[in-house]
């Protein structure tokens, strides 16, 4: 199709002016926690007062971050921690050894964190300081350890970036304010306003955590400890991967056996009359089902992210898996209390290993009748043979095979309701749903 | 200057750089600024195109990029995603989601720029109204799949996994897509 064409005939709606900034706004913004009514806050402040004396979070401590960590220092100020920084803490007094940390800090008094550049002080902001040690002059500081503390802090540099509220650098006497959306630096050459071009390279300029310091061993062993796993993580990946190829590749050969060579192009499990007639001849049964659960399945946001659907759509899917199953059951249930002889056991076994009991029992019994109600289910599947009317008693396993085999489709028109016809085919066979698939292997042709 | 020990992987053709969208996801406002600048475009593009001109698609914009702020620590850019495909995936299902919820579809509105003669006019105007009337007759899937794939070079894959439905259902949809605005468009052709 023509692009220019249609572009000149579709035209689209530009961005206005400073719409950039006001979304930059409100992201900020609301990272930030909101600002309650004052009535409810009063109330609510009671309520808290009295957890808060509980729950507080340590006034003191450290921590060395192996992944990214969020950590509540004191009571006001909230750090989040890159794999590899290092930080104690002492009331509003933080000490950052090295590595990247982004601060929030609510207004309350000065807040202040010491690295081995220099200090940060802060009325309410956040920002990020990254500390490291200048490339060049690691070897130095592993060579001269006896005076590590002195050579750590020449060597060190910290970069600090705000985006919101004033920050102080100071060292040796020497300060500088850095503002929201600015950056600076902070070492033993004293103390920069940075521009957006600098950032990047005295950023590029610090050497990683990882290169050196006190948590490079440790790190160092935990990652080959992780590259190990994730090896023979990869060996099982790879190995399930060859074993899916050949799942595959013998699904293809049972398909072209069975309809001829043509590409299904749907669920293995969503099966045609010709797929049911081919069935019938061994008597084999072969359903997916709606996962039995007797007050539906709920979706996870994220699963429902997966399948397409708004969060309004849980609710019709819970509610289509609860009917689903109260339809199984009513006919799975009294066929299952029948073969063990007590309806609670039935209750006690549930819809799944209710099919088995039943199927099981009968056969037993029963083997020349199950294995005919089998190939007659198939044949009723491939519209080869009548359904059978409602409420005529049929054999125990034609019963619970033609409500298994059937119920896939009243899910699916149960759906159709809710989301039309297509999008509830698409949902009933979707891989994020919740379901389950059985084949019963078939008790084989009939004697002629 | 001290280079990096490692060169990081080079940025995918048209796509934000890979060091400005990591600091993006670890929060940084001048780097999400970049991040908005770069994509304000298409995504306004596809609102408009899939909801009408106009009609909440500054709202859904915010909300697609406040979306894609938090979800950003999450986005790996070395995986097999591209970040606009990622993007434009969040504000196709926004947009969906808003139409589920209007009801009744809102009027597409074609406003072209106004062209020179009077025989330009006579026959932009007629192919706007064909046009404006086959779009409005696409089921909002269709239109998603076709806006998607004409506009935003999305693969089929790309758009089969933005709109959870099979590849084959997007070759449908497509192609009964194509097929109504390429009869309108046809007729506009025929008359230049």
């Amino acid at each position: 199709m023509d692009r220019r064409l249609l572009e000149s005939a579709w035209p689209a709606d530009e961005p206005p002016p400073g719409f950039a900034e006001r979304v930059v706004a409100q992201a900020v913004a609301k990272k930030r926690p909101r600002r309650w009514p004052a009535v409810v806050a009063l109330i609510a402040a009671a309520a808290a007062l009295v957890l808060w004396v509980a729950l507080r979070p340590p006034s003191s401590g450290s921590h060395l971050a192996r992944e990214r960590t969020e950590l509540s220092i004191g009571a006001r100020a909230v750090a989040v921690l890159e794999a590899g920084a290092q930080i104690g803490w002492r009331g509003s007094q933080v000490e950052q050894r090295e590595g990247e940390v982004f601060y929030r800090v609510e207004p309350g008094g000065a807040f202040v964190v010491k690295t081995p550049a220099g200090d940060v002080s802060v009325l309410g902001t956040c920002f990020r300081v990254r500390v490291g040690a200048a490339k060049g002059t690691q070897e130095m500081k592993r060579k001269d350890l006896a005076v590590a503390a002195g050579s750590a802090a020449l060597a060190a540099l910290a970069v600090v970036t705000v985006y919101e509220g004033k920050v102080q650098l100071s060292h040796a006497g020497e300060r500088v304010t850095l503002g929201a959306g600015e950056s600076g630096k902070v070492g033993a050459g004293g103390t920069k306003k940075l521009s957006a071009g600098e950032v990047a390279d005295t950023e590029a300029s610090l050497e990683s955590p990882k290169e050196g310091g006190a948590l490079a061993a440790a790190n160092d062993n935990l990652s080959r400890d992780i590259s190990d796993l994730n090896k023979r993580l990869a060996a099982l990946e790879k190995e399930k991967s060859k074993l899916q190829d050949q799942l595959s590749g013998a699904e293809q050969e049972l398909a072209k056996r069975t309809d001829g060579g043509a590409a299904r192009g749907r669920h293995d499990f969503d099966l045609d009359t010709q797929d049911w007639a081919e069935l019938a001849k061994e008597g084999t049964i072969k359903y997916r089902h709606p996962c039995f659960r007797p007050n539906g399945w709920k979706p996870s946001p994220e699963q429902m992210q997966e399948l397409g659907l708004a969060p309004d759509d849980v609710e019709p899917i819970e509610a289509a898996y609860k009917r689903s199953y109260e339809r199984l059951w009513k006919t799975l249930r009294p066929l299952c209390a029948k073969a063990v002889g007590n309806a609670d056991v039935a209750d006690l076994l549930g819809p799944e290993t209710c099919t088995h009991v039943v199927v099981d029992a009968v056969r037993k019994k029963d083997s020349a009748g199950a294995s005919e109600a089998m190939r007659q289910v198939g044949e009723v599947r491939a519209g080869l043979r009548p359904a059978p009317a409602a409420g005529k008693e049929q054999h125990p396993v034609f019963d619970a095979f033609y409500a298994l085999t059937g119920e896939l489709g009243a899910f699916e028109a149960d759906l159709a309701q809710t989301f039309g016809p297509e999008e509830a085919k698409r949902l009933a066979y979707a891989k994020g749903m919740c379901a389950g698939h059985s084949t019963f292997g078939g008790p084989g042709p009939r004697e002629k | 200057m001290d280079l990096p020990a490692a060169a990081p992987p080079p940025t995918r053709a048209g796509e934000l750089d890979r060091e400005t969208l990591l600091r993006a996801g670890r929060g940084d406002p001048l780097a999400f600024r970049a991040f908005v600048v770069r994509y304000e475009r298409p995504v306004f593009a596809l609102l408009s195109r899939m909801l009408g001109r106009g009609h909440r698609v500054e709202d859904l914009a915010q909300e697609t990029f406040l979306r894609a702020f938090r979800a950003l620590p999450g986005f790996d850019p070395d995986g097999p995603a591209r970040v606009s495909t990622w993007l434009l995936t969040i504000a196709t299902r926004l947009a969906l989601d808003e139409k589920k919820r209007q009801r009744r579809p809102e009027p597409v509105v074609l406003d072209a720029p106004a062209p020179a003669t009077p025989e330009r006019v006579a026959r932009q105007h007629e192919l706007r109204a064909a046009l404006a009337q086959a779009i409005e007759s696409l089921p909002d899937d269709q239109r998603a799949a076709f806006v998607l794939g004409e506009f935003h070079d999305f693969s089929l894959q790309e758009i089969a996994e933005a709109l959870g439905a099979p590849v084959g259902t997007i070759k449908t949809r497509l192609f009964r897509a194509r097929d109504k605005l390429a009869r309108a468009l046809d007729e506009f052709k025929e008359e230049r």
